[in-house]
């Protein structure tokens, strides 16, 4: 699952194309996936390598704009180039406004398609980096103690030590060990990064 | 005046005088039958006058006939009384030598001195001489008309004043000389005449007429030969010969017959031309002579007779001779190939056979009136016609070219889908062609997957190719072609153009085939156009339909009416019924971009296959559009 190499998941219904794009892209040395269509790819979406998807927009059942729309909603963050034998504009408009990589039209020269697969990888790794990161503060957050959460909560809002003792019904003194705590464990050194991790972690506006 | 009379000389019945037995006795009787005629005439004269008409010849001469009919048709009209005509025959030709005139003249005076005989006519010179011997016998101071006397009978002697006529000129002088002018290359004539003594005197006539020609040519007399022997001679002649003849009362072999029976038997057998003085002759086979008619000789005679019965003096009535005309039968100006314009302009043609135009005149100018009416109308159908085959043939093209607009406008809708279909290759093509150029920089080259990969260029190369020839066969403008279709295999053929764009649209498409289904007589791209226009329509009237609830079956099965049935069944809304009655009508369209084609060339081509098209609501929802095709087997347009 965490590979160092990022996936090329290629989506199309046409065996012979499907075929030859994965043959092109194992030649020019990356990791590629074939899904005969957005269903059998959507049922692996959460689990699949990262890195981008390469999207026939023609297909039968689920078309490919329907597949990009699933796969927001599910919050995968594959970035799409989509591939199609015939784009209309509005069409290329909906899947650009949707947050796709690319939009190319069959047949595609390779350059273009390299071009299109380096940056969506690019941006597949950064953001991959970013969630990986926010998965480890998460995970670090998580292993504080309930009543650490709680100060935490309370001083990322900006409560002096003496307001959280008296909300929480405990002693200053303890307050401040729980906060030496937690910035240890979160790796911290200030209480503006440890306000920015709460931020990210998505704990700013839940308050309780 | 009756004694002066009988001193004139009579040429024939002077011998039958010299014969007669007692002269005495004769005159005696004579002086009788004078008293009883005046008698008979002072009892009479109140009543009205008759005419005896006294004939020189026989009855059955044609030329008697001519004579006796135009007396009785001329006179009586000019006449204020009916008028009795009697004729009386002195057949001198059988009985000129033996008969006794003064009996005949008693019998005659016997058979109508209780008649008020008013006039008598003399027809022939023998006849003439006996009246102007015996006339005063028969009715005492009878006045007398002749007809058909010639002058030289009348020059022999003095004719008293009161003895009317024209005379006639049978001389042949005038018709030899023409009948030379006529056949330039003749160079011997031949005359033929009887042994009668009619028939020697008109010889005699001739013989001094030829003595006097200016330059005459080898003469040949055929006279008082038997008929077979004239005949013979005849018939030996050519061409460089004329013939002249009056005709004979009696041949050679004492055969009578009337002179018109012997020409006709001369003209049949001679190999020269003949002429001849009377027009009797005329139709008998003789080319023609100088000659008064018959008829123009009674006529004038008719007008004397009816003037002196009418009262007038003999003396105030003039007469005098009978011009000759050149008469001439038509039909043997031709056969002898005589010149026309040899013929004198006076001639009097007959026979002329008139030409077509004249005789036909009317019949020819309706036939010709008909004819052009008919061309007119042939013309005119002609016109028409073609006006129609242009016109059917501008109407097969702007079909066709409908028909091949409404294939365009189809495979536009399909554009997507068919743009997508040819790239599909296309692209797969490109992919693998790059890829095999990276696996063989590679080292050491990948060959095995190389050779891979060029297999399935060349399937992708086909898969582009059969597209293409599938989209031109559609687009071809090609002309009505009917043959044998299988009518499954055109649904197959056609539903290649539909099911990506179906599949993409969310459509289910099924087929329904009947298995084992005879060939349709068709021309496949229409009939491929009817099936493509009935899915796309269906297409479009699913477009509301829930993605689930889309399915266009198509359906093939052996119709009822012994045809092939094709049904296209949609699961749509079905159509509006108010519109159930114009949507196979052309431009008419429920669609917003529609052109309203579709439908309607549908029907036209399926019309033109000698099918039926129908479209109809399903019971559970959704429309059913059907056709029917006849099979190969039986006839179509």
């Amino acid at each position: 699952m965490n590979a160092e190499r990022p996936t090329v998941h290629i989506v199309d219904d046409d065996a012979s194309f499907r075929k030859s794009v994965a043959r092109l892209l194992e030649a020019s040395h990356y990791q590629v996936a074939v899904y005969e269509s957005a269903v059998q790819f959507l049922d692996v979406a959460n689990s699949a390598a990262f890195g981008c998807v390469l999207l026939d927009v023609r297909m039968p059942n689920v078309t490919g704009l329907q597949l990009q729309e699933r796969l927001a909603e599910l919050g995968t963050a594959f970035p799409i180039i989509f591939l199609t034998g015939h784009g209309d504009i509005p069409m290329s408009v909906r899947a650009m406004k949707s947050g796709a990589e690319d939009f190319l039209t069959k047949p595609v020269d390779l350059p273009s398609l390299l071009h299109a697969i380096e940056g969506a990888l690019s941006r597949s790794r950064n953001s991959h980096a970013l969630a990986q990161r926010q998965r480890e503060l998460r995970s670090r957050f998580e292993q504080l103690s309930p009543r650490a959460r709680e100060v935490f909560a309370l001083v990322v809002r900006g409560r002096l030590n003496k307001q959280a003792a008296s909300e929480l019904g405990i002693s200053e003194r303890t307050i401040k060990w729980h906060r030496r705590n937690i910035m240890e464990k979160l790796g911290v050194e200030s209480l503006a990064e440890l306000v920015s991790i709460a931020e990210r972690l998505g704990l700013l506006e839940t308050s309780s | 005046m009756a004694a002066r009379r009988r001193t004139f000389p009579l040429d024939v019945y002077s011998d039958v005088r010299r014969r007669s037995v007692v002269p005495l006795a004769h005159a005696v009787l004579v002086v009788l039958f004078v008293g009883f005629a005046f008698g008979a005439h002072a009892a009479e004269t109140g009543t009205p006058k008759s005419v005896l008409i006294l004939f020189s010849n026989g009855r059955p001469l044609p030329g008697v006939v001519a004579i006796d009919n135009t007396l009785r048709r001329v006179v009586q009209p000019l006449v204020g009384y009916p008028v009795e005509m009697f004729d009386e025959f002195l057949d001198v030709e059988r009985f000129g030598n033996t008969m006794d005139p003064a009996k005949m003249a008693e019998f005659l005076n016997l058979k109508y001195r209780k008649l008020n005989i008013g006039v008598i006519v003399a027809a022939g010179p023998e006849a003439l001489r006996f009246a102007l011997a015996y006339g005063d016998s028969i009715v005492p101071d009878i006045p007398l008309v002749h007809v058909n006397v010639t002058r030289e009978d009348l020059s022999a002697a003095e004719i008293p004043p009161d003895v009317i006529g024209w005379t006639v000129d049978l001389d042949p002088t005038a018709t030899l000389d023409l009948a030379e002018r006529l056949h330039p290359h003749a160079t011997e004539l031949v005359i033929v005449t009887g042994a009668s003594g009619t028939d020697r005197a008109l010889e005699r006539r001739i013989r001094n007429a030829v003595a006097g020609l200016k330059n005459p040519p080898q003469v040949t007399f055929l006279a008082g030969l038997p008929t077979t022997e004239v005949l013979r001679r005849l018939r030996a002649l050519t061409k460089n010969a004329i013939v002249y003849t009056p005709g004979y009362y009696v041949d050679g072999s004492g055969h009578v017959s009337t002179p018109r029976q012997a020409v006709e038997q001369m003209a049949a057998a001679s190999g020269a031309p003949i002429y001849g003085p009377y027009d009797t002759f005329l139709g008998s086979g003789i080319v023609g002579g100088y000659m008064a008619t018959f008829e123009a000789q009674s006529k004038q005679a008719g007008e004397a007779v009816a003037a002196l019965l009418n009262g007038i003096a003999p003396a105030a009535i003039t007469h005098g001779s009978m011009p000759n005309t050149f008469m001439v039968d038509w039909r043997q100006v031709q056969r002898w190939g005589i010149d026309e314009s040899a013929l004198p302009a006076e001639a009097d043609i007959r026979f002329r056979e008139p030409s077509v135009l004249a005789r036909y005149r009317w019949q020819i100018i309706a036939i010709a009136a008909a004819l052009v009416l008919q061309s007119l109308l042939i013309a005119r159908l002609l016109i028409e016609r073609r006006r129609r085959r242009v016109a059917e043939i501008e109407s097969r093209q702007r079909y066709s070219e409908m028909a091949h607009m409404n294939r365009s406008v189809a495979l536009g809708e399909l554009s997507a889908s068919i743009a997508h279909e040819i790239n599909q290759p296309l692209g797969a093509i490109l992919n693998n062609a790059n890829a095999a150029e990276l696996l063989l920089k590679a080292s050491p080259p990948a060959l095995d997957e190389v050779a891979e990969i060029l297999g399935d260029i060349k399937r992708d190369d086909e898969r582009a190719g059969e597209v293409v020839k599938r989209i031109r066969g559609l687009l071809r403008k090609s002309s009505f072609e009917l043959k044998d279709v299988d009518l499954n295999e055109t649904v197959d053929e056609t539903l290649k153009f539909l099911v990506a764009d179906a599949s993409v649209k969310g459509f289910s498409v099924r087929t329904d085939l009947a298995r084992g289904l005879a060939p349709v007589r068709a021309d496949p791209i229409q009939i491929g156009q009817v099936i493509l226009n009935l899915a796309l329509n269906a297409m479009d009237a699913m477009v509301d339909a829930p993605v689930g609830g889309r399915t266009l079956v198509i359906r093939t099965a052996r119709a009822e009416t012994d045809c092939a049935e094709l049904s296209v069944i949609d699961s749509g809304l079905g159509i509006p019924p108010e519109t159930a009655d114009r949507i196979f009508d052309a431009f008419y369209s429920t669609k917003q971009h529609g052109m309203g084609l579709g439908l309607s060339i549908s029907r036209t081509i399926v019309e033109a296959h000698g099918g039926q098209i129908y479209a109809a609501n399903s019971p559970r929802g959704g429309a059913t559009f059907r056709f029917t095709l006849p099979f190969a087997g039986k006839s179509a347009t």
